[in-house]
């Protein structure tokens, strides 16, 4: 259009030189010459549009975590206190040598799980419940992922700006979007800690909950507990973590308490947990399979299968597809209303894999925050 | 921020473990699942939380 318009009162010919020159060639050596410096100017706008976001969020995460805190009694000391906590670094184990690395890292793990756990229990007043320290842990935790995440971001930021880098900027641009829906779940996986809410990763946790429901309850491990179960003549020994507190217990412990005990004989390990879903996959869907089903840095994983093989028992996955933004959000309608569906399956692998007056054991393997047994 | 929580209704359901029958409620602080929770008005006994999630809001 306005191309025409500059056409028209020059006849059939062409732009005047002077015209030419204006329009084509200035902005044309421009281009060449500053083409990058403009490019790195866009970009460093766009990234630092998600820079401000994600402070925001973490900010955000912060003031809820302090929050909280308060409203349970903490002290102005021991808030300054949690705030220094979302600085805390776990430094992981060296894989040059990678021999006996998964003891080091359970050790670490642990380590870290504990320390962070007795500080939280400190700071808060003595008579604060177990779901309260356990919503405010996972609260320190949320607020340190988000300002993990906010100052990496930064530090790549800061380094694209000095060195008007445009590949180090446009790689930050790209994954920016993804990084921002995370912080976005983050964040509303703060809101549901703050109320003590199912997350959707609980989803393991609240088949097994349904299933241990009339029977009697004991504890078998850290944060863990069992329940046993007569189904059809098979004998069901149940494990979750112990709700309704957000916790992932020692599923992987209370499993090689149970072998070592008196389940050596049991033929299958059914394990349900939530798994990553597949862009265009729908949420909630039921999927089943062989394998060890449970997430994380790979320990538990890695001594659930050592086990499983020790004793020759086969592992059955029931997975439920969720993203990994529901997975640590509110859990969705389409997630909870999986839950009869997987029920009817782990008791459908129970009676074909089952011989009657044979034993199995059922894990629920997730947060277990919003969710009692 | 205030977008993000108004996308969505967070909803207990709670079931009569004699009859079945379910009643879909707003979620209360201190609400979890397997919690006793009203009760049943057909069989007069406790009902419990059998769900607790996160609904697209309908206005
Ligand atoms: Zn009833």
């Amino acid at each position: 259009m306005i191309m025409a318009l500059l056409w028209l009162p020059f006849g059939d010919n062409q732009f005047p030189p002077i015209l030419q020159l204006v329009i084509i060639w200035i902005p044309f050596i421009i281009l060449i010459v500053y083409g990058q410096k403009i490019q790195a100017w866009t970009i460093l706008g766009e990234v630092s549009r998600y820079l401000n976001k994600l402070k925001m969020f973490r900010d955000k995460a912060r003031v809820t975590m302090l929050n909280y805190v308060q409203k349970k009694g903490t002290t102005a000391e021991g808030r300054a206190r949690f705030e220094e906590l979302i600085e805390f670094v776990t430094i992981l184990p060296v894989d040059l040598d990678p021999v006996g690395i998964v003891k080091k890292l359970d050790h670490v793990l642990t380590t870290q799980d504990i320390q962070l756990k007795e500080e939280v229990a400190r700071l808060l007043p003595r008579d604060s419940t177990e779901i309260e320290r356990s919503c405010a842990l996972n609260m320190v935790e949320v607020a340190a992922a988000l300002n993990s995440i906010y100052k990496v971001v930064r530090h790549f930021y800061i380094l694209g700006k000095k060195s008007s880098n445009v590949y180090i900027l446009a790689q930050l641009q790209m994954i920016l979007p993804t990084l921002l829906r995370q912080a976005e779940a983050l964040v509303s996986a703060m809101k549901a800690l703050e109320e003590g809410q199912p997350l959707g990763d609980g989803v393991g946790p609240l088949v097994v909950s349904h299933l241990m429901k009339d029977v009697k309850k004991v504890k078998i491990a850290r944060e863990t507990v069992m329940a046993e179960l007569e189904y059809k003549g098979r004998k069901l020994a149940l494990i979750k973590a112990e709700g309704p507190q957000g916790s992932v217990g020692k599923v992987d412990e209370a499993l090689i308490n149970l072998l070592n005990g008196h389940y050596s004989d049991a033929s299958t390990i059914i394990m349900i947990d939530a798994a990553l879903k597949l862009e265009g996959e729908k949420t909630g869907e039921v999927a089943e399979g062989i394998g060890a089903a449970i997430g994380g840095l790979g320990v538990e994983k890695f001594k659930i299968e050592e086990i499983a093989h020790k004793y020759g028992i086969p592992l059955y996955a029931i997975i439920i597809k969720e993203s990994i933004i529901e997975a640590i959000s509110i859990m969705k309608k389409e997630i909870a209303e999986s839950v009869d569906e997987v029920k009817e399956a782990v008791l459908r692998i129970v009676e074909n894999k089952v011989p009657y007056g044979g034993k199995a054991i059922i894990i629920g393997v997730g947060n277990t925050l919003g969710i009692s047994q | 921020m205030e977008e993000l929580e108004r996308r969505e209704n967070i909803v207990s359901i709670e079931e009569c473990p004699r009859c079945g029958l379910k009643n879909k409620r707003k979620f209360q602080q201190g609400d979890y699942v397997l919690k006793q929770s009203g009760k049943c008005p057909k069989c007069n006994i406790p009902m419990y939380i059998k769900l607790i999630y996160a609904e697209p809001f309908k206005p």
